[in-house]
């Protein structure tokens, strides 16, 4: 920061991209806002207080989305108390601070917060995909050992990561493959499905969420962005977790496919699963979740429910009290 | 400033400094020591031919083309790529010369622009397929290797020492080193003495390493090897930073070729076998990465003296040379190889603050 | 007129399907160089049945010798497509393993004797405690790049430097020979059976290699592990395990192709053995139209591969070309494949064939 200050005393003219909101405030004088591809606009900081710099960045949905809840109903508890999954001041090697959490059957929490708040670092630690450095984890209950993906896929836990280029497709292979990957994984190395089975797989959720491809044999890659997504979600509702963790499932999809998706994340809970469900666009996270936790520079802020869960309250939280 | 503040920036600057050692630098502290140990302790433990000067002559004059073209392999390896191709080259440069100087009666200045000439067209080629068609480096010179190979048989298929005249008078030149000569075994003084590949190999060193260090292009190889999508970002242009550094090394490894020719004065297909690899090892001794990026022409210079040291120690203990050779090489190698990985693993994030610091820097 | 249109679209659909199919390329080579050889000279292809010296009776001619001599290749093409799928990389160290694996079996059966009378011990000793020696430098090559994540082709350079000294040292340097006939029997031929031994030591490796890739996922972890890790790792893969199985499979390649080659002369040139076999190998992989860059593979395609890599050394050979210029050719060959296959010249060439293309016959008829 000061390296930067200086620079500008110096008279050279900075770009400074970033999601951390202190470190804007710190240090520049305008501000540029993009959403989803889009210039939403150009403002002075110090004209602009925290809470409405966020508000422009997530915005507002263009639909007019109707209450998707009326066509589900909760999930209702029949005595059991202890959560599906617990974790006690858990901390990776990413650069999150230890967090507590836990969820309980049927219930649909999520993480909120900017860009590069620790959302995706948090759900990764949960699942194992970063080095695990410290805390305990309990499914049902029990004491469980999660170090890598294999660990919590075998306790049924299942991961839809946020870069599905990067992390989430194998390109070349067909949509067959990737749809049984991560099954076939956890049936074990001498124990490959024939055919047959592989074949009934793909149709089966090729059909169920009408995933538009030309055959089962297409490399994942020529599938349209919506339809890559879908492949993914079929290949984890194919191991049949017990706790889904959606990071960013609607990220740059069609608006149909992202309501057929929050739909599903719904019927899913009502289904007895528990869901993590993770967006930068509050009104999905308001429509889908009874529980939300907002997070700020790698930090958990906040805890909303009930009657908190409000987009004046999720946005006075992520901006965070204290003005500069 | 108050005399506080001057001591605490002062220190502040001297931990920065040492935080901010690069990996190339480390890497080259490295291998200097490394080097510096070997001799020394053979020195000290096996004496005799060791105390003489000659000795380190000796080692110069048998592997000045190994220098040439371990420089030109580093180049190559800075810019991300490799060139397994270059013992080949320097075979074909030795028989085609060869061929010329005494089947054509030719002129050595003729055979040294035929040298020139045919590292060049290596270079051209192989770096237009590398950087322009973005083949895998590694294929596209390993088939130039077997392609050399194979021509130089083509070329003439029968080993032979070259007769001509001008050319023997060349390479039988010596450059006194005054005052380090030596006893030899009837008693005379000998002049130690160097070859003038030596003197070509040391220029070659001096020139590459000031543009390396201070030309533009040099710091676009090393921009290019970090990473292709920063360099691109920084203006640039990959493509032809790429096939400069192949260029560049094709016309080394001509260089190379001639020089190894004034050394051993004939051609044959089973010339400078193997050279390639010993170039890479001197330059991954040296502290060039092969990930790119990192590299110093000096590591590389004491890669092959070190390389060099290694295979004179076994000769002095009395192993069979050919084969302990290899197995101490390859475990030189390993070890470095090993140790470039632990070090890239420690340092992978770039320090923002040098970043801006080069940038504001430069502006004044 | 009408009636012979179907017939038509039949065979040029079944063309075009084939032509699609990754095996075409081996396939076509195939039909080139043998096209080459029907022209230049017919008696290419003739094969005689004569007796050896042992009074067994052997088939010999051209085609044997690449039967015989491309089923090395073809059981090294084996391992060698499994590296590359999982790593993206290659191996250049196997014919400095094949040294090392064939010293073993020398050892072995020789013992410190390096001209025994007899046999030290039996031959399935030798073969097997040459498996694990290869595996074993399999595995050290495997670590070098799963665990320190170096380039494939980097990280084999140093047992490419040191394994030929190695093979000589387990030797102390000497060249044993193996008087025992039976040892010479893998490598030549069987008594009684006129094909070389190698085709059906080849032909076994290829069934066994078929089923682990039909009753294992091997073929879909390697796959996946190279066209995109992190993903594969996120699915509950190790992709570091699988790169190390690939190594250590290849070493087991390496072991049974090494015995093969010390069996057929009973003895072991440690400089000469195998050597350049790294160039073939690579080739063999590549012909099959197998991204060297890693990823999706076709095993048959490489194993056919294999044989049209021995189809073009044979056909060189029978025109004289000396053994040392054979590689300048091979290198053109190389070029031409890895030209032909990179994305920028696919994307030109293709679009230049749409350019090109005719348009489809329409429906109503001539």
């Amino acid at each position: 920061m000061t390296q930067m200050n200086q620079a500008k005393a110096k008279g050279v003219g900075i770009i400074f991209v970033t999601h951390f909101l202190d470190q804007v405030y710190e240090v520049c004088d305008k501000i540029t806002v993009l959403r989803d591809g889009k210039l939403v606009g150009e403002y002075e900081i110090k004209n602009l207080p925290r809470v409405q710099l966020v508000s422009k960045m997530l915005g507002k949905d263009l639909d007019d989305l109707s209450d998707i809840h009326g066509e589900s109903k909760a999930y209702v508890e029949n005595g059991k108390s202890e959560p599906v999954f617990e974790a006690e001041e858990l901390a990776s090697d990413a650069g999150i601070k230890p967090f507590d959490f836990r969820i309980r059957k049927g219930e649909v929490n999520g993480f909120t917060g900017l860009l590069g708040s620790g959302r995706s670092e948090c759900v990764r630690a949960i699942f194992g995909a970063d080095r695990i450095i410290g805390g305990t984890v309990k499914m049902n209950g029990k004491k469980v050992k999660i170090s890598k993906p294999i660990d919590a896929m075998k306790h049924g836990i299942g991961y839809l990561p946020e870069d599905r280029k990067r992390d989430g497709i194998v390109g070349d292979l067909s949509v067959r493959e990737n749809i049984i990957l991560a099954l076939q994984v956890t049936k074990g190395f001498f124990k490959p499905f024939t055919k047959a089975e592989a074949n009934a797989f793909a149709d089966k959720y090729i059909k169920l969420l009408g995933i538009k491809t030309a055959s089962a044999d297409t490399p994942i890659k020529s599938l349209s962005g919506g339809n890559q997504q879908k492949v993914i979600l079929a290949r984890w509702l194919l191991t049949n977790p017990k706790y889904l963790i959606l990071d960013e499932p609607t990220r740059g999809i069609d608006v149909g496919t992202k309501i057929d998706i929050q739909k599903l994340v719904l019927k899913l809970a009502s289904e007895g699963m528990s869901i993590t469900f993770i967006s930068s666009e509050i009104d999905e996270m308001l429509r889908t979740c009874s529980r939300l936790i907002v997070m700020r520079d790698c930090k958990a802020v906040g805890e909303l429910s009930g009657e908190d869960l409000t987009q004046n309250m999720i946005m006075n939280t992520i901006a965070g009290g204290d003005e500069k | 400033m108050s005399f506080l503040k001057k001591i605490s920036s002062a220190g502040n600057k001297l931990r920065d400094k040492s935080k901010n050692i690069t990996d190339t630098n480390l890497l080259l502290i490295i291998t200097i020591v490394v080097f510096f140990l070997m001799y020394i302790g053979a020195m000290i433990f096996l004496g005799s031919g060791f105390l003489k000067a000659q000795t380190l002559f000796n080692i110069l004059n048998a592997n000045a083309a190994l220098i040439i073209i371990s420089c030109g392999m580093s180049l190559v390896m800075i810019t991300g790529g490799i060139d397994i191709s270059m013992g080949g080259v320097m075979a074909l440069v030795s028989m085609s010369c060869a061929v010329y100087l005494d089947y054509h009666n030719g002129n050595v200045f003729t055979a040294i622009l035929i040298s020139l000439a045919i590292g060049l067209a290596f270079g051209l080629v192989q770096g237009f397929l590398i950087a322009y068609l973005d083949i895998q480096p590694f294929i596209v010179t390993l088939a130039g290797m077997f392609f050399a190979r194979g021509m130089t048989t083509i070329v003439n298929s029968n080993p032979f020492n070259v007769q001509n005249q001008e050319f023997v008078a060349l390479k039988e030149t010596r450059v006194i080193m005054p005052g380090l000569g030596s006893i030899n075994k009837a008693g005379n003084y000998v002049d130690a003495y160097i070859e003038i590949g030596v003197v070509v190999a040391l220029i070659v060193v001096a020139v590459l390493f000031c543009v390396l260090k201070w030309a533009k292009l040099g710091r676009e190889f090393y921009a290019v090897g970090g990473s292709n999508q920063s360099a691109l970002m920084l203006g640039v242009n990959v493509k032809r930073t790429k096939f400069f550094s192949y260029l560049i090394c094709g016309l080394l490894a001509g260089i190379g070729g001639f020089v190894y020719f004034m050394h051993v004065g004939s051609g044959s297909a089973s010339h400078a076998s193997g050279a390639e690899m010993n170039a890479i090892a001197s330059s991954i001794i040296g502290g060039t990465m092969l990930t790119g990026g990192v590299g110093n022409i000096i590591g590389t210079l004491f890669g092959v003296l070190s390389l060099s040291t290694i295979q004179n120690i076994v000769a002095s203990v009395g192993l069979d040379q050919a084969w302990w050779t290899g197995i101490t090489i390859a475990a030189m190698l390993c070890l470095f190889l090993i140790i470039q990985s632990i070090v890239m693993s420690r340092k992978n994030n770039v320090s923002v603050k040098a970043v801006v610091k080069k940038a504001v820097r430069s502006k004044e | 007129m009408q009636s012979q249109n179907p017939l038509l679209q039949n065979t040029t659909n079944f063309f075009f399907k084939l032509f699609k199919r990754q095996i075409f390329i081996p396939i076509a080579a195939l039909l080139l160089l043998a096209l080459f050889n029907l022209i230049a000279d017919p008696s290419f292809f003739k094969i005689a049945l004569g007796y050896n010296s042992a009074g067994d009776p052997v088939l010999s001619g051209y085609l044997i010798t690449i039967l015989d001599y491309g089923s090395e290749l073809a059981i090294l093409a084996i391992g060698m497509t499994l590296v590359t799928a999982a790593s993206g990389g290659q191996d250049i160290s196997v014919g400095a393993a094949i040294a090392i694996s064939g010293s073993v079996v020398l050892r072995v059966l020789c013992g410190t004797n390096s001209r025994p009378e007899t046999l030290q011990a039996p031959i399935i000793v030798a073969f097997l405690v040459s498996c694990v020696v290869a595996m074993l430098f399999g595995a050290f090559n495997g670590a070098l790049v799963s665990v320190f994540k170096i380039q494939p082709m980097v990280a084999t350079l140093i047992l490419f430097t040191a394994g030929r000294s190695i093979a000589a040292w387990i030797n102390n340097n000497e060249l044993p020979i193996v008087k025992d006939a039976t040892f010479s029997y893998f490598g030549s031929f069987i008594p009684g059976i006129p094909v070389p031994t190698p085709f059906f030591i080849a032909l076994a490796c290829i069934i066994i290699i078929h089923l682990a890739l039909r009753f294992t996922n091997l073929g879909l972890y390697s796959q996946s592990v190279g066209i995109n890790d992190k993903s594969s790792s996120l699915n509950g893969l190790n992709p570091a395990q699988i790169k190390f199985l690939t190594f250590v499979i290849l070493g087991l390649c390496v072991a049974v192709a090494g015995f093969i080659k010390v069996s057929r002369l009973s003895s072991i040139n440690y400089s000469v053995i195998a050597k350049d076999i790294e160039m073939d190998a690579i080739l063999a992989v590549a012909l099959g139209g197998n991204a060297l860059s890693g990823g999706k593979f076709n095993m048959s395609a490489s194993i056919l591969g294999a044989y049209v890599i021995q189809f073009l050394t044979t056909t060189l050979y029978k025109f004289d070309v000396q053994s040392d210029a054979l590689s300048a050719y091979k290198a053109v060959v190389v070029i031409i494949l890895v030209i032909l296959s990179a994305p920028i010249v696919r994307e030109k060439l293709s679009s230049l064939f749409k350019a090109l293309k005719p348009r489809q016959p329409s429906k109503e008829g001539v």
